[in-house]
């Protein structure tokens, strides 16, 4: 099996550096783009891969979004996750959230973003793909010997 | 050496916004520029306190030099203005350190630019015009003919989704991983009564059921009212939390919900994660998604649609021999590898992976049957084996060869007989 990869078509460099360390803890490939096109020669040939793709939907509809569905039809493995990059009124969001989703997007994200967030969606769509190509669930990190167990500590006390 | 003087004045003239943080963490110098960013009189911000708590004010959080730049290293940060949680505008720091003689940090230069213009937007609850054309073309990838094939197997299927798609039913599609689900659930929603509306997947792999419920209920989510959901796909509920499986239900049971697609990979009545009524309610019309291996003439209709690269004939055969567990998916996965391989051949068997040649291989030349290990077979072989040597040193008298077998001539006559052993003529001889 390849390598997994994570590709972030983005703005700039703000959402790479919220998950650098997450991925490299995980020894995953990270590929930042700026062109939208570029994603899919990224996707071949097929390996584990999360796409993270940032857009702004107040100026760049309806190409970029075009795009979105390509992605999706020809590299269903691989799933999309949709950045806006502009805070969209709440009453507008409904409306792009579905539209976003009916193209084939696995998730949207609006800010404000946290990197909590893009962790669990990282690390739990490349957990899935992976899994589905070799049948075997992705084995959890080992936990890291500088962290300090609460819970632990607690059961010592008793 | 510049005097303290002559590096403000340095500063002054600069159309790039800069800013001073001392050791202490207060504001000790900023430049006009900075000042026509913030829009504030840096008079009276002098000596404003940076801290990322919320007892500083929201301006010192946002100007607050992160823990990598006290720790000694260039840093870049970008952030929201402090009256906003994001941008646009956002605000594009770099943070420099000032190191002393002593090893000490004598404070942190920050330099500011804007980056994009604020803009007040009304709500609409509606999207630009054209983004509907966009939607349309999408939608029209996703016809029914995309699963008919040629066979049998693959008519009564497409049948069935036709059936499904001309009700508004809840639907639920059983199939192996990778058969083809999610396309068909397309299908039943580009071809049925909701079409108008968006298609709405939610998969419970690899999304936590809390971003799951962002997803969907959530501020701004799509499942609310004007989130104009057409068909909402659920891939394998049983994955999900059993009290968000209540939620769902609960929503989906409303009269103005969207209709409901599922699917797993056991029919929903087996599966014992579901809550009670799951089952009973979404699973109306249940329909088996076929997997590949049991439609393998339409390896090559399939091939077609997965890749325009030509394909040789001598490679369908090859094709033809593997079982496909992992179905279109690994078909799809296979044919793309191996038209990155051909360039711009056609796809011929050595750009296949190695175990589908082989498998081809071994079913086109079987190995030989084993042979048997019954130990009364192996046991008569010897002996027939042995009293035919022993003739044959004897020259076929059998007095001689039971003499050298160590048995009754009666009984080698017997066994001589038993086995049908050809005889010589000659003195002695049975």
């Amino acid at each position: 099996m390849k390598y997994p990869l994570v590709v972030m078509c983005t703005l700039d460099d703000a959402l790479p550096n919220m998950l650098r360390g997450f991925l490299r803890d995980h020894r995953w490939l990270l590929t930042e783009l700026r062109q939208p096109e570029a994603v899919a020669a990224q996707l071949t040939p097929p390996r584990p891969s999360v796409v993270f793709w940032q857009f702004d939907p107040t100026a760049d509809a309806p190409v970029p979004l075009r795009i979105v569905g390509e992605l999706a039809r020809q590299h269903p493995d691989a799933p999309l996750v949709v950045v806006s990059d502009a805070k969209l009124p709440v009453e507008d969001r409904p409306a792009w959230t579905a539209m976003v989703l009916d193209l084939g997007a696995k998730y949207v994200l609006f800010p404000p973003f946290t990197r909590l967030v893009l962790e669990d969606l990282a690390g739990g769509l490349m957990a899935a793909a992976i899994e589905r190509l070799t049948g075997r669930p992705l084995e959890p990190l080992p936990p890291d010997p500088e962290a300090i167990d609460l819970a632990q500590g607690g059961l010592a006390d008793d | 050496m510049a005097s303290a003087k002559s590096w403000r004045s340095f500063f002054h003239a600069s159309t790039t916004a800069v800013f001073v943080v001392g050791a202490s963490r207060r504001l000790r110098y900023a430049n006009p520029a900075w000042e026509r960013v913030i829009g504030a009189d840096w008079a009276k911000l002098r000596g404003l306190r940076l801290s990322a708590f919320r007892s500083a004010t929201p301006l010192g959080q946002t100007l607050m030099p992160p823990p990598e730049a006290w720790a000694g290293e260039i840093t870049r940060v970008r952030r929201a203005p402090p009256d906003a949680t994001s941008g646009p505008p956002w605000w594009d720091f770099t943070f420099v350190p000032l190191p002393g003689g002593d090893g000490r940090l004598l404070g942190v230069v920050g330099f500011l630019t804007q980056h994009g213009e604020r803009t007040t937007r009304r709500a609409t609850g509606k999207l630009p015009a054209d983004l509907a054309a966009t939607q349309a073309d999408h939608a029209r990838h996703y016809g029914v003919e995309l699963l008919t094939g040629t066979t049998a197997v693959g008519e009564r299927f497409v049948n069935l989704v036709r059936l499904a798609a001309s009700t508004v039913v809840p639907v639920w599609l059983i199939g192996e991983r990778g058969s083809g689900k999610t396309t068909a659930a397309r299908a039943i929603h580009h071809q049925g009564p909701t079409h108008a509306k968006a298609f709405v997947a939610a998969d419970a792999h690899g999304v936590q059921p809390y971003l799951l419920d962002a997803l969907l209920f959530g501020k701004g989510g799509a499942a609310l009212p004007t989130g104009g959901i057409g068909t909402l796909f659920l891939h394998d509920p049983g994955l999900l939390p059993r009290d968000f499986q209540e939620k769902l239900a609960g929503y989906l049971n409303k009269p103005a919900a969207p209709r409901v697609v599922c699917a797993s990979a056991v029919s929903p009545h087996a599966d014992p994660r579901l809550i009670d009524g799951f089952a009973t309610r979404f699973g109306v019309l249940e329909i088996r998604v076929p997997a590949l291996r049991d439609r393998p003439d339409d390896l090559p209709w399939f091939g077609e649609r997965v890749t325009p690269h030509p394909v040789a004939d001598a490679t369908w055969p090859v094709l033809a021999a593997h079982d496909w567990p992992g179905n279109l998916r690994e078909l799809s996965d296979v044919l793309r590898t191996a038209a990155a391989r051909a360039g711009a051949l056609p796809i011929a068997p050595e750009h296949l992976p190695r175990v589908l040649r082989e498998r081809h291989l071994l079913t086109a030349n079987p190995l030989p049957q084993p042979r048997s290990m019954a130990l009364a077979a192996v046991l008569e072989a010897v002996e027939r084996r042995m009293i035919e040597d022993a003739l044959l040193a004897c020259h076929g008298n059998a007095t001689a060869a039971a003499k050298r077998l160590d048995v009754p001539r009666a009984t080698l006559l017997r066994r001589v007989e038993a086995f049908k052993i050809p005889t010589v003529s000659g003195g002695g001889t049975p």
